[in-house]
């Protein structure tokens, strides 16, 4: 059964470490950590390691969740995206092809660990 | 053609948010494409009379020449049209007023133009030019068809008809106050619009991010408090602590912002060097598992600003920005302390620099983080509100603040942010 590895992108330092050690109690792996969308993009394509699921925010500096999540899915690199947004007005915008869920801050840790789980098919 | 009409209506249809220029282009547009549909009906009902009378030489010849003038009149709008789409809406509005003015001169008789009721006729391009120009215009053209009416009449020895001419003058003159008192009313109501989405944005914004965090911390303390790690127990009602008074301090931010909106700060003197070390001593212990260095070594005498409390605000957010948009494992902060002229002026100024070694801020939008309703946007998230009451403290002091690259030409070797506040002419306060 895969463990999960996991790539954070957040802005908010303290909120990374909040996933980070939630996650990793659950049993996932938290293979990096970035703060906006260019750092993201740029750990995935140094990595060959891809990431099951990138979790993301999507109001963040240099690039946002919503243009990063398009980049991702253009390197075609097979991860599942989660959208964690404190922004609620942008789930309308959200493109299902891009984003596999949106969870709306403030949202319990165990949602994001459930979802984390059916993703990587632990559920 | 679904994609032309769409971008035709763009072009065309005025929203509350457009800003003045984007206002009077599209009001323009408007006005040219109403002209040119009403030119080319009248050429559409003369090919019809045309048609009607086609046995009657004569009529056809005058019909053919007015004809080739509504043409003429169309070509030109329509070259107005390009121009105020394609170049600026600024040559175009002069071009249709500058022709309207000639239209209206060369339509009758100069007895008319000078003391006749044509020159009433002058009022249309007037009322106009405030809709498709600045206010101002308005008054402008009204002087300038006046000197050449007066011009005009001093050649040919006719007597201005003086009523007209101050009919001409009053008109603009109204009209311009009205355009001034309407786009200043907008200008105000757009940016009350602003101000409320830039509040709302933060609550929902935020606010949710706090709240997130202390949610996920509560949650954090469940997990742990079934392994029974006391010591990790401690450490997240701690961070839960954190965040609340973060949350307090966005809350406090926001109310000062509010207050500067509205109030003026009244300078006192400042010892600018104090602050700043009491500054730096309370961001270091709110930063507590940061690795942060803040070299700052406090230079000898006297140091009075023109200053305020706020400016304690003004440091701190300058200060925790370095630090929360920091990738690196120790942060560090350079803060540096001048003597130098106000910039533009002989006054005698106080220098502070603040060079870290942060993210940076990409060349694009560093002429924008200032400001409230930009800096919200999707590329600079998390600078907005502290930057805007800084921009706003800074500038109610009579200071200057600016940010460049740390290192000249690569903003991803972190920022400088640049103060000048005035010195202090009584240093005794």
């Amino acid at each position: 059964m895969p463990t999960g590895k996991i790539l954070i992108v957040e802005d908010d330092i303290f909120l990374v470490e909040l996933y980070r050690m939630v996650l990793e109690h659950a049993g996932f792996e938290v293979v990096g950590s970035a703060t906006n969308g260019a750092i993201a993009l740029d750990w995935i394509d140094k990595n060959n390691d891809k990431p099951d699921i990138v979790l993301m925010d999507y109001r963040m500096p240099v690039k946002n969740g919503l243009e990063t999540a398009k980049e991702i899915r253009a390197r075609k690199v097979g991860s599942h995206i989660i959208l964690a947004t404190a922004d609620h007005s942008i789930v309308d915008k959200v493109n299902p092809a891009e984003i596999d869920i949106v969870l709306e801050k403030p949202f319990p840790m165990e949602e994001l660990i459930n979802v984390a789980k059916r993703m990587i098919g632990r559920i | 053609m679904g994609t032309l009409v769409k971008k035709a209506r763009e072009q065309l249809r005025i929203n509350f948010n457009d800003d003045a220029p984007t206002r009077r282009k599209k009001l323009l547009n408007i006005l040219l494409i109403v002209m040119m549909g009403a030119l080319l009906s009248l050429i559409l009902a003369f090919f019809v009379d045309l048609l009607v009378h086609s046995s009657s030489p004569s009529i056809i010849n005058e019909d053919s020449l007015a004809i080739l003038k509504f043409f003429t009149a169309v070509g030109v709008l329509l070259l107005t049209y390009i121009i105020s789409n394609k170049v600026s809406s600024k040559p175009a509005a002069a071009i249709m007023l500058a022709s309207l003015v000639l239209i209206i001169f060369f339509s009758d008789s100069l007895e008319n133009i000078v003391n006749g009721r044509t020159s009433a006729v002058f009022t249309v391009p007037i009322a106009l030019s405030s809709l498709i120009a600045p206010p101002i215009t308005s008054i402008i053209l009204a002087i300038i068809i006046t000197a050449s009416i007066a011009m005009i009449g001093g050649i040919t020895g006719i007597e201005p008809n003086d009523i007209l001419i101050a009919v001409n003058l009053l008109v603009a003159f109204i009209v311009w106050l009205l355009a001034y008192t309407l786009e200043r009313s907008i200008s105000n109501a757009r940016q009350n619009q602003q101000n409320v989405t830039f509040y709302k944005d933060i609550f929902s914004h935020d606010i949710n991010n706090i709240l997130q965090n202390i949610k996920g911390t509560g949650d954090l303390i469940n997990i742990f408090l079934q392994d029974g790690d006391m010591e990790k127990i401690k450490e997240f009602l701690s961070a839960i602590s954190e965040q609340a008074s973060r949350g307090a301090s966005l809350v406090m931010n926001i109310r000062k912002l509010s207050e500067l909106e509205n109030a003026r700060v009244i300078p006192r003197p400042i010892d600018v060097v104090q602050m700043l070390q009491e500054t730096i001593q309370a961001t270091m212990s709110t930063f507590m598992r940061k690795k942060i260095s803040i070299d700052f070594t406090p230079p000898e005498g006297s140091w009075l600003v023109d200053g305020h409390d706020i400016l304690r605000n003004v440091f701190e957010n300058i200060i925790q920005n370095a630090i929360v948009h920091n990738e690196q494992d120790l942060v560090t902060i350079e803060v540096r302390l001048s003597r130098e002229p106000f910039p533009g002026n002989d006054h005698g100024a106080i220098k502070i620099e603040f060079l870290d070694n942060g993210i940076g801020i990409m060349p694009e939008i560093k002429d924008r983080i200032f400001q409230p309703g930009m800096a919200r946007d999707r590329k600079s998230s998390g600078l907005g509100l502290g930057l805007s009451l800084v921009k706003n403290a800074i500038t109610q002091l009579g200071g200057i603040i600016s940010v460049t690259d740390r290192v000249d030409g690569n903003h991803e070797n972190g920022s400088n942010f640049i103060i000048y506040l005035k010195e202090a002419r009584h240093a005794d306060g």
